[in-house]
């Protein structure tokens, strides 16, 4: 998967290319308007992430640029937190998904992993990974063709784990991922370790690898072993 | 000082009318004394005339009996007594017919003629002042009366067109409001004064609309600007985390990751309550809110199950509050994770809405500070708790926003936090209607 990152702060669009480039994605990085539109003329890019204030201009532009264009690609926007308006303005504009500042790098390529499913792979929803396997359409999980009871919020939770397999994943990043704008209300992150534990559980008992292992003073990390 | 208040042109109105009645009443004087006067001037010199002119005729021979009559008496005086110069006497007289002294106003003279000295005397009767004065305070009256109802019906048409600009301005600022970002736009009129008010509005409110816009911008500049270097921190620290690091490190990137984290939600709270501030979520509609609330507490039901809270809510249906919806659900989740996060293991949380206001409650500890403080921003009843400080500060701020009253009490191991939403529905429903009608003029 190609992708564009259009992100005027230097060290930011490092930190997506790096970790973009880490899950084997092809990157480019613009950082201004104009830059973004010259490459968008020139190179096809399945994905484009995409920063809403830039130097030269507003990030929105550029999807009025897209469109008119008839350029064919995903657009993940990268708005200020709280400034709704950009949000539904954006999506109103045909972006796919929007991520806030300061946004957790595997949240955002967790969203970008979404949005390629949704609209690259139409016609293969499932998620295959080593004996599990996750029909995004259906929601069915299965670990060596069992079916696997879940729950929304384990579902979501094993997704995200498989997405960000190898990843060192922090309490606060899975709380963010599965309870949204309410982990305010938290305190601790007991609530991940039970998720994590009943999760880890099923698996297993379905016959399944213990995949998920701890990182000390961290969070988790979804170990798989590339063959 | 509170009186009652009165319509401008009622006050004009009553204004005028008092200065009608010292004009009347300084102008009946005036006309009193000028009619008496004269009567009495014209009367006399008739009266003189009169005496004069018998005198004459007696000069020339006329027999005395001739000349008497209702107004001339003629007497003869002793020859040797003094003449009496003509002169007018104004004196009372008693008047058998009509049972009460009349005025009568005397012309005397004595004239030697012919040898003899004649009395002569023409007097008349005239209006006495009382009677003048009765005469002019009645028809005074009639002006007055006639002046009531002619300007009190005729101010009021007037005014309404004279005031009609004036009118047009109040419906005008009653709609304008600074989110909205476009400042006034009056029509001109003819009324200096009017002229000047509508210009010094547009004026006004260019300039609130422009430091408005400017606020705005500082805020989301300064929120994206503390958001941006964020969001790279937090990216390097989770980049690091993925490289291999000893557990020593691993415990201060956490740490360093749990600050960014407060400083996020810091940012962001602030940032709300800046835009609170801003009056920038005003609301255009009522809501549901048992519905906003039914959802929230759904949303939080799996949290409230793992931290083993026992929740009882009793909502009443279709409760509808004047306020933003985006508001709406701030107001309820802070109030609600409020509710959970400051509570007690096995501790319990209760919620009542009502028409009229909604009622959280929860167990906790004593507080250690007074409850009301707790609104205030970075107020913590537990200062080491992981929380920004600031949930019932923008809980506060939504309230005052909204008209609506807010209050904290505990007593007995129980947190009650209620919210009274704004009684006038009335007052909403006007204030709606009025929107309405302003939007439909535009």
């Amino acid at each position: 998967m190609k992708v564009l990152i259009i992100e005027d702060n230097q060290e930011l669009s490092r930190n997506i290319y790096q970790y973009l480039q880490g899950e084997g994605y092809i990157c480019e990085v613009s950082y201004s308007v104009q830059e973004a539109e010259d490459k968008l003329l020139c190179f096809p890019y399945d994905c484009i992430v995409l920063d809403v204030m830039l130097p030269d201009g507003n990030g929105l532009d550029l999807l009025h640029f897209i469109k008119s264009e008839e350029i064919d690609t995903s657009v993940l926007i990268i708005s200020a937190r709280n400034a709704l308006d950009d949000k539904i303005l954006g999506l109103d504009l045909g972006a796919d998904d929007y991520v806030t500042k300061p946004f957790h790098l595997p949240e955002l390529y967790a969203r970008l992993k979404a949005i390629y499913r949704r609209k690259i792979l139409r016609g293969d929803p499932v998620i295959i990974c080593n004996e599990i396997s996750i029909n995004t359409n259906t929601l069915e999980v299965s670990v060596q063709e069992h079916p696997l009871d879940l729950t929304r919020k384990e579902y979501d939770l094993l997704l995200y784990f498989i997405t960000n397999k190898n990843r060192v994943l922090t309490r606060q990043t899975i709380a963010e991922h599965l309870w949204g704008d309410y982990t305010e209300s938290l305190a601790n992150f007991d609530f991940v370790y039970q998720h994590v534990k009943n999760l880890r559980k099923k698996i297993t008992t379905a016959g399944g690898n213990d995949y998920i292992g701890t990182v000390y003073g961290l969070g988790y990390k979804f170990n798989v072993v590339s063959s | 000082m509170k009186g009652i208040r009165l319509k401008l042109i009622d006050q004009f109105t009553l204004w005028f009318f008092a200065i009608t009645v010292v004009v009347l009443i300084a102008g009946g004087i005036i006309v009193f004394m000028s009619v008496q006067n004269e009567i009495i001037r014209e009367d006399s010199r008739r009266l003189k005339d009169t005496v004069h002119l018998v005198a004459t005729r007696l000069q020339q021979g006329a027999p005395v009996d001739q000349q008497q009559g209702y107004m001339v008496r003629i007497q003869e005086l002793a020859h040797t007594a003094p003449l009496i110069p003509l002169q007018v006497v104004d004196t009372l007289f008693w008047f058998p017919s009509h049972e009460h002294y009349e005025r009568q106003l005397m012309a005397v003279a004595s004239y030697k003629i012919r040898g003899k000295h004649y009395h002569i005397a023409a007097s008349n009767l005239v209006a006495e002042p009382d009677e003048i004065a009765e005469g002019i305070a009645k028809s005074l009256s009639w002006i007055f009366i006639l002046l009531l109802v002619l300007v009190g019906i005729l101010s009021r048409l007037l005014s309404r067109k004279l005031l009609a600009p004036f009118h047009e301005t109040l419906i005008a600022i009653r709609g304008f409001s600074l989110s909205g970002q476009t400042p006034l736009h009056l029509k001109d009129t003819q009324i200096r004064e009017f002229e000047q008010l509508n210009r010094f509005l547009e004026a006004m409110t260019q300039k609130a609309v422009i430091d408005y816009q400017s606020l705005k911008e500082f805020t989301e500049n300064a929120s994206h600007e503390l958001q941006t270097p964020l969001a790279v921190i937090r990216g390097k620290l989770e980049l690091l985390m993925d490289s291999p690091i000893t557990d020593q490190q691993a415990l201060l990137v956490q740490a360093a990751l749990d600050s960014i984290e407060k400083l996020s939600k810091t940012n962001e709270a602030l940032t709300l309550l800046t835009r609170l501030d801003n009056r920038e979520y005003q609301a255009t509609e009522s809501i549901d809110i048992s519905r906003h609330l039914s959802n929230g507490i759904f949303r939080l039901q799996e949290l409230f199950e793992l931290k083993g809270l026992h929740l009882d809510y009793e909502l009443a249906d279709n409760v509808r509050v004047w306020l933003h919806p985006v508001l709406a659900d701030i107001l309820l989740n802070n109030l609600l994770s409020n509710a959970m996060r400051h509570n007690i293991p096995d501790g319990k949380v209760t919620i009542i809405l009502t028409e009229a206001s909604l009622l959280i409650q929860n167990t906790g500890l004593h507080p250690q500070i007074a409850t009301e403080q707790l609104f205030q921003r970075f107020k913590k009843s537990n200062p080491s708790q992981n929380s920004t400080g600031l949930g019932l500060a923008i809980v506060k701020q939504i309230c005052d926003l909204n008209s609506f009253r807010v209050s904290y009490q505990y007593s007995q191991g129980w947190h009650r936090i209620e919210v009274v939403f704004r009684k006038d529905k009335s007052g909403q429903r006007k204030a709606n209607l009025e929107r309405k009608k302003v939007l439909n003029e535009e």
